[in-house]
This record gives C-alpha cells, structure tokens and sequence, in this order.
C-alpha cells in the first residue's frame, strides 16, 4: 500500500516535471523566434546562434514528451485487425505490441547512448555559441530509457485509463 | 530485392500486431538494412538518425505549425467562420453543406490538420444540418470532405513533411498549394450543387441573409484572414522563413486565443502539452521513416522499380497514372502521414527521372493523399467524425462522400491536364 503509494507520488512528479518541461521548451521557442524576427528587422540584430539554441531546444522538446505520449498511447497505430479480435485476445495482443514496442523504443534509448558516448569523447559542442551538445545528447537517451520502461510496467494494465497517464498513475 | 519484399512484409505485419507504425518503420529498416550493408553500420546508423532527426533547426516549423492551429481550434474561431459562410450562400441549395465547406477551407488556412478540421466543424455544423432536415449522407460527407481540404491549404503539415523528405522549399510548396486547394473548394461546392439537384430534400436552402447583417458576421472573422495574411503573406513576400512565419503564427494565434477565446493559463499549457505530444508523435514517425528510407536506398528497391518500369516502356504519363493507383491501394490500409513518408523516398527519384517537377508532384501526391483519407475502407476522417458522431453509421458517411471523393479525381485530371494550376503562383515567387 505504502510502497504503491510512493510509486504513485514518483510517478506524478515524473510525469509533471516532463511535462512542464516539455510545454515550457515549446513556448521558449516561440518566444525565441518573435524576438529574433523582431531584433532582426527592429533593430538590425537578430538573436546571436538563435538557430542553434533552437535546434537544442526541438531534441528537448520531443524527447521530454515521448513518455507521455507512448504512454498515452498516442502514437498512430493502425488497430482495425486488433478490434476484429475477441476482447480478451485484444488484451492480451495488446500487451504484446506494448512490449515489442517497448523493447524497440529500449534499443533507441540504447543507440542514443551509444552516440552520446561519442559526442562527450570528441567534447562536441555547437559551432557559434560552443554549447556542449553533450547533456542533451544523454537527455535523449535517458528520456527514451524511461519510456521502454515505462510502457513495460504499463503493458498489463488495464487500457481503459490511458489519459490518466497525464496524472502519473501507472 | 528479396530483401526489401521482407522488410516491407516484416513492416506490416508487425502494425498489423499493434506496434506503433513509427516503430514498425524503424524496426523493419534496421534489420533491413543490417542485413544488406551489415549490423555495425545499421546500429550506428539509428542513432545518428534519431539524432539528426530531431536536432533540426528547420524541423522547427513542425511543432509551431501545430502549436497555431492548436490555439486556433480552441479560440473557438469555427464557429465565426461557419455564420459568416452561411451569412453568404446560406440561402443557395444545400446552402448548409456550401458554408461547411467553405468554413473547412477557412479554417485550414490557419491550421495544418484536416483531422483537426474535421472534428471542429463536425461540432459546428452537424446539429444545424439535422436541425434543417438535412440528410445525414450529405452532411456528415461534406464535413468529412471539407476536413480534407486542409491538407493542401497552407499551412500544410503534410506539404512540410514532404519538403523535408525530398528537400524542396517549402514555402514554395505552401504557396503552390493554393490555387489547387481553393480549386478543390469550388469543386466540392459543385458537388454539393449537383447532390442536391438530384435529391432536392437532402439539403433544402435557408433563408436570405440582408447585406447589413453579412457585413457584421464578416467582420467577426477579421482574424483568420489576418493571420493567413501574416503567415502566407510573410513567407510569399520574403519577410520571413517558413519556420520563422510558423513562429510568429503560433505567437499571434496565442494572443488571439487569450484575447478573443478568453483562454485561461491552465488552457494554454493544455494546448502547449498537447502540441508536444503531437510532436513527439510525428517525429517518432519521421525518426522511422528514415530509418526505413536508408534501408529503401540501399535494398536496390529504386532500381528495381526504375527497371520493371523501363521494361513496360511506360510513357511518363503511364508511370504517373500507375503511381496514382498504387497510392489508392496504399491508402486503404495506411494512415496518411506515414503513407507520405514511407512511399516518398521511393516514388520521388523515380518522377523526378521520368521529368516531372519537384513542387507539381509534393502536390499531386498530397492531392492523392487527401483522396485516401476519406475512401473506406481506411478514411481517417471519416473515423474521426464517426467518433465525434456516434449516431451515424460509417457506411453513411462514405456513401456522402462518394461525390467529394468524384471531385477530388476530377481535380487531380485537371491538375495532370494543367500543371500551370500548381506553378504560376511559386514561378512568381
């Protein structure tokens, strides 16, 4: 009960934190792009590596949704051969493609790290403003680590209370 | 070859499992592609993909686009759009279904979803519709149909993809989207037209709308056209980029949703989640996509394709025409957007050596495209309106599309008869 209870907690603030992360990114990038027009045609200077903080901020973006909306099962799957199955058959398919997915997704995260590796072996930073691109390399990874095992756990819950999912109880 | 067959196999049996068909993708082209170049070279090809992918400064335009047709949608501008179509042709036959239409391709002009479209308008105008007596074939069928329209219309998130795919301007693509889109608008209008002139009863007229009480509805929708004027315009007169205009858009489609939707803090983040999450979703589709075009590129597929063609002596013509029905076979059983990114990477070399232009086919295949989002078995929106109108049946929305769907080739032959429709305005650009 107790333990539950602490998982649920973790899981709301998880679950939170991505989300203002993700929300909070996508707005900043608005908010980016109309000063830098504006400076640009205003006053003639546009934002320096604007561009580049940009193209850190997208990696951010997608990432720190990807939880969210695997878990939401928001992702465009073409299920009309799954509803031809027997309630009980779809559950049980069901929880399968969640793991197949989710080991897929595993493998990305895996990848990702790989790559990451890479990147903070060379020291890779972005050319103007040399920002190490390195943190948000690992975040990717990790981001899609937390996914698979995530949509793991979730596979054999009940699939009715998916937009739950937005609350952090798995 | 066999190689590619497998791979394209192994794809859709795992969607047909219920695998998320991004990852369906990218499963299928990192096998593929492991075993034709060799597994070293495919493992680090997937994250550098997925790194590539998603660090992209111009890959922006995808997020922002959302994020304005996202506020718009909530700043409750479907409506407005809808009273001020019916102010003007509400009292033509079928009138309702008329203001459908042309509300659909307001809204498209500010938003980059037909989906989206779709399901605002059926809100809207369905329970009017009913209310008049109209029949439920052709109500629901114009709605559906109308959402289509947003797929061409700029912004188009489906043109966006598209010029990332193949590597053309899109903002080039947005306007050459233009003319085709609102001539898709007039043909649907005709077909409305023709529909009711064989079923007078199915879409009785309204009433006359004076002129005093027009010019009031229209100046409620100053909006839209303000935004379509900043964000079009912007990109047709080299204000500003593609991505620049989708952020500016999104600003101001925010403003307006606070200042005219009345939204709420706790709206807003709504909206600016639920935008993620719709990005996160394409680009765990794109991601795959590429995965699996690498795979295309390398498993000899193109110049397998290239030489059966060769063989058949097709004229360019002929090789358009068989694309074309291939892509109805494909879009009975795909969903659109990942239709666009698996089949583009193959057919776009192949027309581009048979001499079409890069900008003419982005359109013909978006065209194609929106044709198969609403032919059974497999519409999209004839799903999402099924969804948000769960008294009537699926057959009875195709049945009401089958004229929009007439349209729609009508429109693709005089597209292929007339390239200039789809040239003149980026040839000025």
């Amino acid at each position: 009960m107790q333990l539950s209870g602490i998982a649920t907690g973790l899981g709301r603030l998880g679950s939170g934190a991505s989300n203002v992360c993700a929300a909070v990114t996508l707005a900043a990038i608005v908010v980016l792009m109309v000063v830098d027009v504006t400076a640009r045609y205003l006053f003639n200077s546009p934002v320096p590596g604007a561009g580049e903080i940009i193209e850190l901020a997208m990696a951010v973006l997608v990432f720190s949704a990807l939880p969210m909306t695997t878990l939401r099962r928001e992702h465009v799957t073409l299920d009309y051969l799954e509803h031809l199955l027997p309630a009980n058959a779809q559950r049980v398919v069901g929880a399968i493609a969640d793991i197949a997915t989710a080991a897929i997704i595993g493998f990305l995260a895996w990848r990702l790290m790989e790559k990451s590796a890479t990147i903070v072996r060379y020291g890779d930073t972005t050319p103007y403003l040399s920002w190490p691109i390195a943190p948000i390399a690992i975040f990717m990874s990790a981001m899609s680590a937390v996914t698979a095992v995530l949509l793991a756990i979730s596979a054999f819950r009940p699939r009715r209370r998916y937009e739950s999912f937005e609350e952090g109880s798995l | 070859m066999t190689a590619v067959a497998a791979g394209l196999g192994g794809m859709f049996l795992l969607v047909a499992g219920g695998i998320p068909i991004a990852f369906a993708m990218a499963l299928a082209g990192f096998v593929g592609f492991a075993l034709v170049v060799g597994v070293s070279p495919a493992m680090s090809m997937v994250g550098q993909i997925a790194f590539d992918t998603v660090m992209n400064y111009n890959l922006s335009v995808l997020p922002l686009f959302i994020l304005m047709g996202n506020f718009i949608t909530r700043a409750r501008l479907s409506e407005d759009l809808y009273t001020a179509a019916h102010a003007f042709v509400g009292h033509f036959r079928g009138g309702m279904a008329l203001s459908t239409l042309i509300a659909c391709g307001g809204f498209s002009a500010v938003s980059g979803s037909s989906l989206a479209t779709a399901a605002t308008m059926s809100r809207v105008a369905m329970p009017e519709m009913r209310r008049f007596g109209y029949s439920d074939s052709l109500a629901s069928g114009s709605i559906a149909a109308g959402g289509t329209l947003g797929i061409l219309i700029p912004p188009s998130v489906a043109l966006v993809l598209f010029g990332i795919m193949t590597g053309n301007d899109i903002g080039k693509l947005f306007i050459a989207g233009i003319l085709p889109g609102l001539l898709g608008l007039l043909l649907y209008c005709l077909a409305v037209l023709i529909t009711t002139g064989l079923d007078r009863s199915s879409g009785p007229p309204g009433v006359r709308t004076p002129w005093a009480q027009r010019l009031r509805v229209l100046g409620r929708v100053w909006g839209v056209l303000f935004l379509f004027a900043v964000v079009i315009g912007g990109i047709y007169l080299g204000v500003f980029t593609t991505t620049e205009a989708a952020g500016i858009g999104a600003a101001v489609a925010a403003v307006f949703a606070i200042v005219r939707g009345g939204m709420r803090a706790r709206e807003i983040y709504g909206t600016l989640l639920a935008s993620a999450r719709m990005t996160a979703m394409i680009f765990a589709i794109l991601i795959g996509a590429m995965i699996f075009a690498n795979f295309v590129n390398v498993g000899g597929i193109l110049q397998m394709l290239d030489g059966f063609l060769r063989g058949l002596d097709l004229s360019p013509l002929g090789v358009l025409l068989s694309v074309f029905v291939l892509y109805l076979v494909l879009g009975m059983v795909l969903e659109s957007m990942s239709m666009m990114l698996l089949t583009v990477p193959i057919f776009y070399p192949l027309m581009m050596s048979y001499g079409y232009d890069p900008i003419w086919f982005g359109i013909f295949v978006v065209v194609v495209i929106e044709i198969s989002l609403i032919t059974p078995p497999v519409g999209m929106n004839v799903f999402v309106l099924r969804s948000t109108l769960p008294d009537t049946q699926t057959s009875t929305i195709f049945r009401g599309v089958m004229p929009f769907v007439a349209a729609d080739i009508l429109r693709l032959l005089l597209i292929i008869a007339f390239p200039w429709l789809v040239l003149v305005l980026p040839g000025s650009l």
